[in-house]
């Protein structure tokens, strides 16, 4: 899973979200690191949505603006769900290799 | 002069319309204060975005396109059928090994593989149905694969040079519940896949296709066979000379009644499935599994008997089914299309 993909999906399951929402949670999901652009969220959102990952929820206009809401499904939270215990495995075996690994000073000379 | 909603609505003008205002409001959320102009990264960033959306739409459809939603249905009605044949084997299985348990004319590996040589099979789609409800599309596709590949693989050795293991389950296998997972595959290859299927149905409609599916599959069962024949045979029963063909005889008897279930389950469900595109789709798509069956049954009300003589022609039968059904479907929608031709902004 591509990290817009993943960082729309961790948005979406605190729940429904409009476009402009997602951006900045995911801004914030990932600690400032990723800024989503319009074009490379519009692009997964459609792709998502074709996918059934994530549903339009409803729409809104604020100060004349129009809001639309996206949520995410069963599928794109068992979808999330298997990235997130993908991602701890990986996680946990580089943890697990970087414990094992001497420290330096002490390896063999 | 140009300010920065038009410069931004000149790029939107790549996109679908439905995206357009959507995504300019967005874009001005964003906007720094005193903006004039977008940014190269942007710009780079909204062509590019516009290229993976339009090429995407051009390969699969918009929004999972009409077909592609009428292939999630077909699948998960394809995989639900699955389930319920599996069923039928299993309640089947102790009767067949009980009926069978005393012949002598057979070795042990035969009489196993015959009565439950298709046991894994059913497991590998039971496997599928799970992956598929968790979530895991990617692996139930790959199993999905492999389970037809196998099949496909021990029929071919077994039709060309004859005995093979698991070739004489392969065949019983080999018509209905192949093209049911054929159905099933392409559905998780090219559309959002059957649990996406599910959920356009709605949760009564999805419901209620795996009882019927249940109802279905137990009518081929032996419990339903002593309704006819008044004895019914427990697992544990001796065998006897001719208790396997008694027990055919009886599943064959059902054949009106299972006939008349199947023709009123299929209507219920063309009812439901006919009020949209998509689900005109479907049914188009699951006349390829369903045509085998009907043939074989008007073959037998007319001939009184029907030959079957390997699957090809069934899959001729099947494949031919579809090309009517499309045709069909054409003509149902061509005096929609037309209309839509006519007045283009309708």
């Amino acid at each position: 899973m591509q990290e817009p993909t993943f960082l729309i999906l961790t948005a979406l399951a605190d729940g429904p979200q409009h476009g402009y929402g997602i951006i900045t949670d995911a801004e914030r999901i990932s600690g400032g690191r990723t800024r989503l652009r319009a074009g490379t969220l519009y692009a997964a959102l459609d792709r998502l949505q074709a996918d059934g990952l994530i549903g339009a929820d409803r729409e809104e206009v604020v100060d004349g603006r129009l809001r639309r809401y996206y949520r995410l499904t069963d599928e794109g939270a068992a979808a999330l769900a298997a990235e997130v215990d993908a991602l701890r495995r990986r996680t946990e075996a580089a943890a697990r290799r970087l414990a094992a690994r001497p420290r330096p000073g002490t390896a063999p000379a | 002069m140009r300010t920065l909603e038009d410069r931004y609505r000149r790029l939107l003008a790549l996109y679908p319309p439905e995206r357009r205002q959507e995504m300019l409001d967005v874009l001005l959320d964003a906007a720094r204060p005193g903006q004039a102009r977008p940014s190269v990264v942007d710009t780079a960033d909204l062509l590019f975005g516009a290229v993976r959306i339009r090429a995407r739409r051009l390969v699969c459809g918009a929004g999972g396109g009409t077909w592609q939603q009428g292939l999630a249905i077909a699948g998960y009605v394809s995989l639900v059928l699955l389930l319920a044949d599996g069923l039928r084997f299993l309640v089947n299985a102790p009767y067949v090994l009980a009926l069978t348990a005393g012949d002598q004319s057979r070795g042990a590996f035969e009489h196993l593989s015959a009565a439950l040589g298709t046991g894994p099979y059913w497991l590998a789609w039971a496997a599928v149905a799970v992956l598929v409800r968790r979530g895991f599309r990617r692996t139930a596709t790959g199993l999905t694969a492999l389970v037809l590949t196998a099949q496909s693989a021990v029929l071919t050795v077994y039709l060309a040079h004859g005995p093979v293991p698991y070739g004489m389950p392969a065949t019983s296998v080999s018509t209905v519940p192949f093209l049911l997972g054929l159905l099933c595959t392409a559905s998780l290859v090219t559309s959002p896949g059957p649990a996406h299927g599910a959920r356009l149905l709605g949760r009564r409609v999805a419901s209620a296709v795996p009882a019927a599916g249940a109802l279905l599959a137990l009518l081929f069962t032996a419990p339903s066979a002593a309704l006819v024949t008044g004895r019914m045979y427990w697992p544990g029963d001796r065998y006897q000379p001719g208790a396997l063909d008694m027990f055919s005889g009886a599943l064959r008897m059902l054949q009106v009644g299972r006939l008349l279930v199947v023709a009123a389950l299929g209507i219920a469900l063309l009812a439901v499935l006919a009020r949209s595109g998509h689900g005109r789709r479907a049914c188009a798509l699951l006349v390829l599994p369903v045509t085998p069956v009907f043939a074989t049954v008007a073959e037998t009300a007319v001939r009184g008997f029907s030959v079957e003589d390997g699957p090809h022609g069934p899959m001729l039968t099947a494949v031919a089914g579809l090309a009517v059904a499309l045709g069909g479907l054409l003509l149902i929608e061509l005096p929609a299309r037309l209309r839509k031709g006519a007045h283009p902004s309708a």
